[in-house]
């Protein structure tokens, strides 16, 4: 065979393939070398995209059911993660910017007259403007957001970075605060006993950052953000004319007559600063909010254990006292400290509220 | 009178003149290096020219050297070309050095714990230039290694290289192919990714059966270090994979290759008597040296096949790499390595004792046995008919087994499953879910149904409409609903309301994709009566959509999972309490982003 | 020494004439070597043995091998869906068959199965095998339900109940379950698709 004379027998063409070979090999490893940058970086961001597929899938099934399917939070129960204000997007910056050095200017000297009369009408001019931002962020002021405070990391004075910040709440997860979440966050990486490896809780950070706009957010986003995180301490005041956390029962009801209800207060601390909504929602952690009074009136009025209660007496004790009656088929997840966060009048509002839902 | 008080250099050069004392210093110090070369000597032999000098001082390195001690100062000239040996057993040898030392070069890059081994692999792959060319050569490395000591097993066989006094250097060698094999196994898991775990598992399961009932889940323990393969597990493999079996190896090997040198090479079966074995008398006329020949021969082979490996691992093999390590998902399809095909295949036909444990070492046991069972002395093809038949009868076997051991043989899967399963699944064995690599831009955001292919051309719309009225009101209603309160509450769809639009036959990728998903439905009419395929591509976040793939049929009486057919080769449908069938919906969904690339970029 | 050489010297005059072979009764030194070969063998057994015992994995309560309790509150009601304890890879089932404590691997190629509540079933969503509340095969290509975890039972009247060998859920038979123990080291497996 001709193979085995050339390659085998005549000595000169092994050497000649053998060097052939070895050069070969040369320019081979070569232009694996020249392209080894190129490739690195398409691994990197493929890999990254893959990774941030695979964070999305976990917070669909694990994170979605209190921060929302769109990452932006759901009312009284997990802040938005899709929000300026994680990412510490600053409405203000340019406003801010722009009045910092121009107050400057003006107080600098040499500055002539026309020119400082001239940074005056500029000033009030951006004064009006920061106003008018501020205002069109109302919606996210409501929910918990303030555009003089806009971000996050600043707020809590956190050291590291965002990744860190968001990777380490994940580990660990958050407690319950008496005052505002009634549910805790759990931890989640498995060296705090939760359930997640920490490629995975990377894999979710990643995409949890990945929905940073830079400098892209914009107004409609921030108000798009169905709640804020908010820090316990400043809802948690104890209020001077509160209801009081072990008055009992008789006496509110005997002190709650003398205030009339306002629904529509009620409604909004319903939705708002109470988050009453948050888990009154579809009935499935607590009885939704929907039918409240119809469901009291035809089916907890009825049963022997409140027999002789009035409606309005049920619901005032139900918010004050939650663990006196539990509804069948829920547990008490429910906060005991309402009556440390209510006035009376504020009472009075959610119970006429309430006996609005039937 | 010497300048130094000991004879030295500069005497030599006092009394020959620089030239020559330089010339002669050059000599001896080379002749030290190649233990009994001189220049002369060495240029000679690169000439190809007669050595000029007596005793042949070619022969002196295979004498004084450490190195060519182990190596025979001559061959046979006929097992010196490409037939009988093929190189086989110098290539595996090659090899096994190979695969040491691009091994060390990733132990580098390396450690054994399941924190850390998964991102030790990014990294290799990310961010150490050359770190995929050092993986994929060692893999590869690893793969051609079983393949070439299987083949110089087949070679000894078929040329009956085996028979007397050779018995023990096929013992020796089984020995060898059983830890290649089992090397090339343990390196498996190091990557810690899917493949890596569930190929794995799958292999040490089998350990698991071995009887006795307390030997099997002991020996199990041992291997794993626990129930499941964890850090335990993976450093025990580890310390297997570098430490203990490359140590087996090698003392095996030098085992071999010492029986290899005393009995000499075996001349091809035509050459001898039978039953002689000449191979130690080599006629001087018939002797090719070492230095040059054969050494070039072997240099020119390592040459040869490094470069196939560095052409293959250029352009057409990498090393795959699945997502991480997860105990608690097993990827659909899940083989062993290939070498382990054929007692995957075994598996399948029956217990798992017999077929797992049993079978697999009566295999290695017959192949061990064999020079001492076929003990006749001729080595002629014509002499050993039963012993190829037996041979090939074997490797029918194998290749059998093997086919049976894919995952596409034998492994029932339900019809729902499978055909999710083919539209979603993630890169495994260079396959992937046929959405997959829909160009990002072409998965437009929207319900789809397979119900469009239903209709004729350009009547799509009604037809979709009329569907959408079915859900609405008609008899998919009970369905559709089940459907929405499934993919909101299971899989955390927040869809509503199911509407369906057609998709355009100009719709790229995306259109063939569900009309091939749509043909899969329709293949199999028994397992999926009634059945209609749903596609929801919804957007996530900029640059990333979730693909909702979801079948929804009606639940027929089935006996393990087959559908039950009545006398008109219907499936018999389940109906509940009113007499209507009852739905059955399966569901998965995956996320793409725009710069996962499981599709190739435009231009490249 | 001397015996031996002419021991030697005659044994192989007596191959020569006579082929049969002659072997004479062990002498001491002889003996003694055995009895050194043996006391090897015993040590090197030994060895084995503590080596063996050395890479044996010890499993602590509490960590998948070892033996998991809990508390009565933490199993599921009748009628509800199962428990997922996955550190333990158990689900904790509790059905009107009975408590039972299933192994989460499928039987079939070790994929996990999932509860899925619409169907109210085990779905493996690998090849589709599918297992009623308590483990019991539905269809699929399984080749037996689900595996259990050996379990017992302590009743607040103090009476104790330890789960027979092929793995049949505990009748309740209306007393209070105090603590569950349950023991992930022993895997009772079902005999079949019952």
């Amino acid at each position: 065979m001709n193979l085995q004379r050339m390659l085998v027998e005549r000595i000169e063409s092994r050497i000649l393939v053998g060097t052939v070979s070895f050069l070969l090999i040369m320019v081979l490893v070569g232009w694996i070398a020249i392209n080894e940058g190129g490739r690195m970086q398409a691994f990197e961001r493929q890999y990254t995209a893959r990774s941030i597929e695979r964070g999305a899938g976990m917070f669909a099934t694990y994170c979605s059911e209190c921060h929302g399917l769109d990452g932006r939070g759901l009312t009284g129960i997990a802040p938005g993660l899709d929000s300026p204000f994680l990412f510490g997007h600053d409405f203000l910056a340019e406003a801010n910017l722009e009045t910092d050095t121009l107050t400057a200017e003006r107080d600098a000297a040499g500055t002539t007259d026309a020119r400082k009369a001239e940074i005056e009408t500029r000033l009030s001019e951006l004064v009006t403007e920061r106003q008018a931002i501020s205002t069109s962020l109302q919606t996210a002021v409501d929910r918990g957001y303030n555009p003089e405070e806009p971000s996050r990391l600043v707020n809590l004075g956190w050291g590291s970075t965002l990744y860190t910040f968001v990777f380490t709440t994940l580990i660990h997860g958050r407690p319950v605060s008496e005052s505002y979440w009634p549910r805790a966050m759990p931890a989640w990486s498995q060296t705090a006993g939760g359930s997640l490896r920490d490629d995975q809780l990377n894999d979710l950070v990643t995409f949890i950052l990945n929905w940073d706009k830079g400098e892209d957010w914009t107004v409609e986003d921030a108000n798009a953000v169905n709640q804020y995180p908010i820090e316990p301490s400043a809802s948690g005041a104890a209020l001077e004319n509160a209801v009081g956390v072990d008055t009992p029962t008789e006496t509110i009801v005997a002190e709650l007559v003398n205030y009339v209800g306002d629904p529509n207060n009620g409604q909004s601390l319903y939705n708002g600063s109470l988050a009453c909504a948050g888990c009154h929602l579809a009935g499935i952690v607590a009885p939704p909010m929907a039918g409240t009074w119809t469901r009291v009136e035809t089916e907890r009025l009825a049963d022997p254990l409140l027999a002789g209660y009035t409606g309005e007496q049920y619901l005032a004790e139900s918010i004050i006292h939650s663990a006196a009656y539990i509804a069948p088929n829920y547990q008490n997840l429910m906060p005991a400290n309402f009556g440390a966060r209510l006035s009376y009048q504020d009472l009075a509002d959610l119970v006429a509220f309430l006996e609005t839902q039937e | 009178m010497s300048v130094l008080p000991f004879p030295s250099f500069l005497d030599d050069v006092k009394e020959k003149g620089l030239r020559r004392a330089l010339y002669e210093g050059i000599n001896s110090v080379v002749e030290r290096f190649t233990a009994g070369m001189n220049v002369q000597d060495l240029r000679e032999a690169l000439r190809g020219d007669p050595p000029s000098r007596k005793p042949n001082p070619r022969l002196q390195p295979h004498a004084d050297g450490f190195w060519l001690h182990m190596r025979p100062s001559y061959f046979h000239k006929s097992v010196t070309g490409l037939y009988p040996e093929f190189r086989l057993g110098w290539l595996s040898t090659y090899f096994v050095f190979f695969e040491t030392i691009t091994g060390i070069f990733l132990m580098v890059w390396y450690t054994p714990s399941p924190q850390v081994a998964y991102a030790n692999m990014l990294a290799i792959m990310a961010n150490v230039p050359l770190g995929q060319f050092m993986r994929d050569l060692h893999r590869l490395g690893a793969e051609a290694m079983v393949l070439i000591v299987t083949l110089h097993m087949l070679r000894t066989f078929l040329t009956a290289s085996y028979k007397k006094p050779r018995e023990f250097t096929w013992f020796s060698g089984i020995m060898l192919l059983v830890f290649t094999m089992v090397l090339s196994f343990s390196g498996y898991l190091l990557p810690w990714d899917q493949l890596a775990l569930w190929a794995v598992t799958i292999g040490a399961s089998m350990v698991e059966a071995a009887p006795p009932e307390v030997v099997g889940t002991n020996l199990n323990l041992l291997l794993r270090g626990g129930p499941e393969i964890g850090a335990n597990g993976l450093l025990r493999f580890y310390l297997l994979h570098v430490l203990a079996l490359p140590a087996l190896l090698f003392v095996f090997l030098g085992v071999h290759y010492y029986k290899v040198v005393i009995h000499a090479h075996s001349l091809p079966p035509k050459e001898e008597n039978i039953g002689e074995d000449t191979a130690k008398r080599v006629p001087l006329d018939k002797r090719v040296y070492f230095i040059p020949d054969v050494l070039t021969s072997e240099i020119m082979w390592i040459g040869v096949t490094s470069l196939i490996l560095v052409i293959l691992v250029t352009w057409f093999f990498h090393a795959p790499l699945e997502s991480h390590a997860d105990p608690q998902v097993t990827p659909l399809g899940t083989t062993a390595p290939w070498y382990f095909l054929w007692v995957q295949g075994a598996l399948k036909l029956g217990d798992k004792v017999f077929w797992g444990i049993i079978f697999p070492t009566l295999y290695v046991v017959v192949l061990a046995v064999v020079p001492y069972v076929d003990t006749a002395p001729s080595r002629r093809w014509a002499h050993r008919r039963f012993q190829l038949t037996f041979a090939f009868g074997m490797i029918a076997m194998t290749v059998i087994l093997s086919y049976m051991g894919l995952s596409e043989f034998g492994v029932v899967t339900s019809a729902d499953s499978e055909i999710i399963n083919e539209m979603v699944k993630e890169p495994a064995h260079n396959h992937m879910g046929h959405i997959r690599p829909v160009p990002y831009d072409e998965l437009r955001s929207g319900m789809y149904t397979t119900r469009q292919f239903e209709a004729g051309m350009g009547e799509e719309a009604e037809v979709v409409a009329a569907f959408n009225e079915e859900i609405e009101n008609g008899e998919q209603a009970t369905a559709a609903t089940t459907l929405v309160g499934f993919l909101e509450a299971t899989h955390h769809l927040p869809v509503t309301s199911l509407n369906f639009t057609p998709l355009p036959d100009d719709g790229g990728e995306l259109y063939h994709v569900l009309e091939e998903f749509g043909m899969a439905i329709e293949a199999r009419p028994n397992e999926l009566p009634n059945a209609w395929g749903g596609v929801i591509i919804t957007d996530v976040q900029d640059g990333l959509k979730r693909i909702d793939v979801m079948i929804v049929w009606n639940d027929y009486v089935n006996e393990n999972g087959r559908p039950i057919l009545n006398e008109n080769g219907q499936p018999t449908l389940v109906r509940d309490a009113e007499g209507n069938p009852v739905w059955r919906i399966n569901n998965n969904h995956i996320f793409i982003h725009e710069n996962s690339q499981y599709f190739s970029a435009p231009g490249t | 020494m001397t015996t031996t050489a002419v021991e030697t010297k005659v044994s192989t005059a007596q191959a020569r004439t006579a082929p049969q072979v002659q072997v004479a009764a062990p002498n001491r030194r002889e003996f003694l070597y055995y009895i050194w070969g043996a006391s090897m063998a015993l040590l090197l057994g030994e060895a084995t043995a503590t080596i063996i015992w050395f890479s044996l994995p010890r499993f602590k309560e509490g960590t998948f091998g070892g033996v998991f309790s809990f508390a009565a509150d933490r199993v599921p009601s009748v009628g509800s869906g199962p428990l997922n304890v996955p550190e333990g890879r158990f689900w904790v089932s509790n059905s009107d068959k009975g408590l039972v404590i299933l192994y989460a691997v499928c039987t079939h190629l070790g994929c996990l199965p999932k509860w899925v509540d619409v169907n109210f079933r085990f779905e493996c969503p690998c090849h589709g095998s599918k297992y009623l509340i308590d483990g019991t095969y539905i269809e699929g290509p399984a080749p037996r339900s689900l595996d259990r975890f050996k379990t017992t039972l302590t009743f607040t009247d103090g009476s104790t109940v330890v789960q027979n060998a092929s793995g049949d859920p505990i009748d309740l038979a209306g007393r209070e379950i105090a603590s569950v123990a349950i023991d992930t080291g022993t895997r009772l497996k079902r005999d079949g698709k019952v």
